[in-house]
């Protein structure tokens, strides 16, 4: 009896441990902060903008990306329902098949061969017809002008992206404005100066006082016309940061000495801050630009052959003080305007800046704007990923909800991380065109990856 | 020389079963006896059992005779942790496979007069076990999905009475620490949408490495009804040299993507690594008020701020080396616990606060360190014709607290941790 008396307490905790209850349940899942809009009404989004809020990436827009476009993304975070198909309470054009023109894809990596050989162009078959306006207005290639002005609507080289997506219904300023939005994305710049950047110098910048006056006069129109409509505009990031510009570099060694030794360029010597742009590929693949008897990082079986690159193939350092120049002045307009309640600045120049100096990690995956290998840029080397768009949109959410004491939940970026930024990647083909072909890229590219994780 | 050798194999021993836990700030483990665990750990004024080799080793001298002491907790843990955006994601939620922990304790005391004795003990007072369930998706995957921590501490301390009153006691500590991290390394697919992919399964392991410490302590008992003692153990720093890291490709099924992760794949290679145990001090306080009652209020520091970074180095492939920044803080811990001697058994009780060591940015898959609530109830029983034996339960509610990162955490891993540790531990002592 005693015993059993003493067994008792040994019992109970028994009991206790295997009857563990509530502390040793799994955690509930957090669920998100709801939808508030404080002092902003998206009751009616509508973005217009460039290549950039279009979604386009890797050299097209396709259906895949155009729902991950930053304006889509956003959509998604204030309730707005986005379809592959276009259609939905955010409708864009989609574009089937492997996009419009079709998106470059990685053939090979070792030589690294990107190109859009054998792909199957893409037509807005799903909502070309569509009888209302586009809630996203975004068309590749646009400037600031062009957003109340159709000269340059049917001017532009084929595939004439204002065709797809203003349809001849008017301007992308008419178009916005008759579907009374009340939340508007403005966002322009980036290609009054990236046409300069990307042509080496070759295609002026637009003017910076003729962007501010555009800025400043669509502002008024639209608060004019909608005076309760809210609108986010963009700054105008360091184009000569993206990975167009910074893949390859200026200098090399000489293979007998190892001494370093600068490119060729139209005016002799690059200096260490000359940009050789990624249309260079083909000529340094064949040695040119290099000097005779350096090494050519490209394609090591053709030495420097001494002949330089031309203007268009470098963007030298006065080039790029002149778009830095110019985008200073644009950004200095967006400040002023942004300081109009009505009117919130989203910094993007600061957030490709940060991504350009320190990359972006998630969880324990780096990101970097590197070509090909960074994740954040697609393999056109101007367009950011899906992963790019999200981070953007986030941006967006932040600079709103500050603003304008809104509750917009940001994205999951997670949720962005499609597994390619041109559809699957089809197996390589033996005998491959070359296209965008860079060969020999496979020992950087090595270097690259061996520094990842 | 018999003692010692027979010694070294429990060392070895206890080192091959004792994957352990941190179920104290940190990953300290206070589970050092059960007696003294019954009152919440607040013994180092009243420890009057073998564990005073942990708890207080100027408390040897009153203890008569000789002793043995064999003793072990099961510690059965959950945990769980639930994401928000923008990384891991709102309604993400993770759990470990549930841990089951047995950290031994092992002592032998001698008193050889009434002014000396001395006493040797091994015990594991640090440890850590994580092990995320499923780990080839689990989202914080990069950083661990499985990671074990040993310290199997081996101890020898000396006590000496200067007074009736007042014993002093010091020695010296041999820690013996493994660590193994196990990881998933992901990839950003190249020309992708920014999707990564799980490249290569990564395991660090350093094998038992020693490291020495010593420890201290004081015991003032002025009367009959008062206790008091404090007790300081060093910090110890282990240095790994010879861990081994291997790098196992998962092929992603991509074959253009997986030869260039082939090519780069860096090879099995030697890592160095520093591990840091950090010095704790306690005092205490017993009051009996009468014969059959003790009561004792505890504090303990210990000197998180010690744990200030791990490196990673590699012997070959340099550019993959790392610092963990940690950035611990000290931390404090406060136990009451009480015990009640009746004619046929002992029954105690107790709990303490344990305030976390972590800053709120290292709050990390490996490491997700909160302030613990831990509530004992102990039984004890004394046994034999001649009264040599002791048997000692208790058992352990450890109500962690749920720890949100605050979006603060260094990686950008950010949710809320949830932890639940239950402790059921037993000894028994032989005494002549």
């Amino acid at each position: 009896m005693k015993k059993h008396l003493r067994l008792t307490p040994i019992l109970l905790l028994a009991a206790f441990v295997a009857g563990c209850q509530g502390p040793c349940d799994s955690i509930d899942s957090i669920t998100g902060p709801q939808l508030t809009s404080g002092t902003a009404d998206f009751t009616t989004y509508v973005a217009a903008g460039t290549s950039i809020s279009a979604g386009y990436q890797s050299g097209g827009i396709v259906d895949r990306h155009q729902t991950n476009a930053f304006p889509a993304i956003f959509a998604r975070q204030i309730g707005k329902t986005v379809l592959q198909n276009g259609q939905g309470d955010f409708t864009f054009p989609s574009m089937g098949h492997d996009g419009f023109p079709q998106l470059l894809a990685i053939k090979s990596f070792s030589p690294l061969i990107i190109n859009n050989t054998g792909r199957t162009l893409g037509y807005p078959a799903a909502n070309y017809n569509q009888a209302t306006s586009y809630q996203n207005l975004g068309v590749p290639g646009a400037i600031a002008f062009d957003f109340a002005d159709t000269t340059r609507y049917h001017a532009t080289a084929d595939p004439n992206m204002f065709s797809v997506v203003a349809r001849y219904r008017g301007t992308i300023a008419q178009q916005m404005l008759g579907q009374a939005p009340t939340f508007v994305t403005y966002e322009y710049g980036a290609n009054e100066v990236l046409g300069s950047a990307t042509s080496g110098g070759a295609i002026a910048v637009f003017p910076a006082s003729s962007y501010a006056a555009l800025l400043t006069g669509h502002m008024n129109a639209i608060h004019a016309t909608l005076p309760n409509t809210k609108v986010a505009i963009f700054t105008v990031p360091d184009v000569a940061s993206i990975p167009f510009c910074t893949t390859f570099k200026p200098y090399t060694v000489m293979i007998a000495t190892g001494a370093v030794v600068e490119l060729k360029g139209p005016n002799g010597d690059l200096s260490p801050n000359d940009l050789v742009l990624l249309t260079a590929k083909d000529s340094l693949a064949a040695g040119t630009g290099f000097p005779v008897g350096a090494y050519n990082y490209l394609n090591p079986a053709a030495p420097g052959n001494g002949r330089p690159l031309t203007n268009t193939q470098v963007l030298n350092v006065a080039e790029q003080t002149a778009i830095r120049t110019a985008a200073g002045l644009m950004n200095t307009a967006v400040d002023s305007v942004a300081t109009r309640p009505f009117v919130v600045k989203v910094d993007m120049a600061a957030l490709l800046s940060s991504m350009a100096a320190d990359g972006y990690t998630v969880g324990a995956t780096h990101y970097t704007t590197s070509f090909v290998t960074g994740g954040l840029f697609s393999l056109d080397g101007v367009h950011p990923t899906d992963l790019g768009h999200a981070i953007l949109a986030n941006a967006l959410v932040d600079a709103v909800n500050a603003k304008f004491g809104a509750g917009v939940p940001r994205a999951n970026v997670n949720d962005y991380m499609s597994a390619t930024a041109s559809a699957s990647r089809p197996a390589m083909p033996e005998n491959v065109l070359p296209g965008m072909r860079v060969d020999g890229l496979d020992t950087g590219l090595r270097a690259l990856f061996g520094n990842r994780w | 020389m018999k003692l010692h050798r027979s010694a070294l194999a429990v060392a070895i021993f206890a080192a091959l079963l004792a994957p352990t836990l941190a179920s104290g700030a940190g990953y300290a483990i206070y589970e050092q006896g059960a007696a003294v665990l019954g009152m919440a750990g607040a013994g180092t004024a009243s420890v009057h059992d073998a564990s005073a080799v942990f708890y207080n080793p100027a408390a040897l001298v009153t203890l008569e005779g000789k002793s043995a002491y064999f003793g072990g907790t099961w510690l059965s843990t959950h945990n769980s942790f639930a994401g928000v955006d923008p990384n891991p994601g709102f309604g993400v939620t993770e759990k470990m496979n549930t841990g089951n922990f047995f950290p031994p304790t092992v002592y032998w005391t001698n008193r050889l007069s009434n002014k000396f004795a001395y006493g040797a003990g091994l015990n594991a007072p640090f440890g850590l076990g994580v092990d995320w369930a499923d780990p080839e998706t689990f989202t914080g995957r990069g950083r661990v999905t499985k990671a074990t921590l040993q310290g199997v501490n081996a101890n020898f301390s000396l006590a000496y009475a200067l007074t009736p009153e007042l014993s002093i006691g010091a020695g010296f500590d041999a820690l013996f620490a493994g660590v193994e991290v196990n990881q998933i390394a992901t990839q950003v697919i190249p020309g992708g949408g920014g999707g990564a992919a799980n490249i290569a399964q990564v395991k660090l392991k350093g094998g038992l490495t020693p490291g020495y410490g010593f420890n201290g302590a004081l015991q003032w008992r002025p009367d009959a009804r008062w206790k008091f003692g404090a007790a300081y153990r060093s910090e110890i720093v282990v240095d790994i040299t010879d861990g081994d890291a291997t790098f196992t490709q998962m092929l992603t099924g991509d074959t253009l993507f997986d030869a260039v992760v082939a090519a780069g794949l860096p090879p099995a290679q030697g890592v160095s690594t520093t591990l840091k145990f950090p010095a704790m001090v306690s005092v205490g306080g017993a009051w009996s008020p009468t014969p059959d009652w003790t009561w004792e209020v505890d504090v303990n520091k210990t000197m998180w701020s010690l744990f200030d970074e791990l490196p990673i180095t590699f012997a070959t492939t340099t550019s993959k080396n790392s610092v963990i920044t940690e950035n611990y803080e000290d931390s404090w811990r406060v136990s009451v616990g009480a015990e009640h001697r009746l004619a046929g058994h002992t029954y105690r009780f107790g709990y303490y606060y344990d305030q976390e060591a972590a800053p709120i940015e290292s709050v990390t898959p490996l490491l997700p360190d909160a302030p613990r609530h831990g509530v004992t109830l102990g039984l004890g029983w004394t046994l034999g014709a001649k009264k040599q034996w002791t048997l000692d339960a208790y058992n352990l509610a450890l109500f962690v607290e749920n720890r949100s990162t605050e979006g603060q955490e260094r990686d950008g891993y950010n949710g809320t941790y949830k932890a639940y540790v239950n402790g059921t531990g037993l000894s028994l002592a032989y005494h002549w």
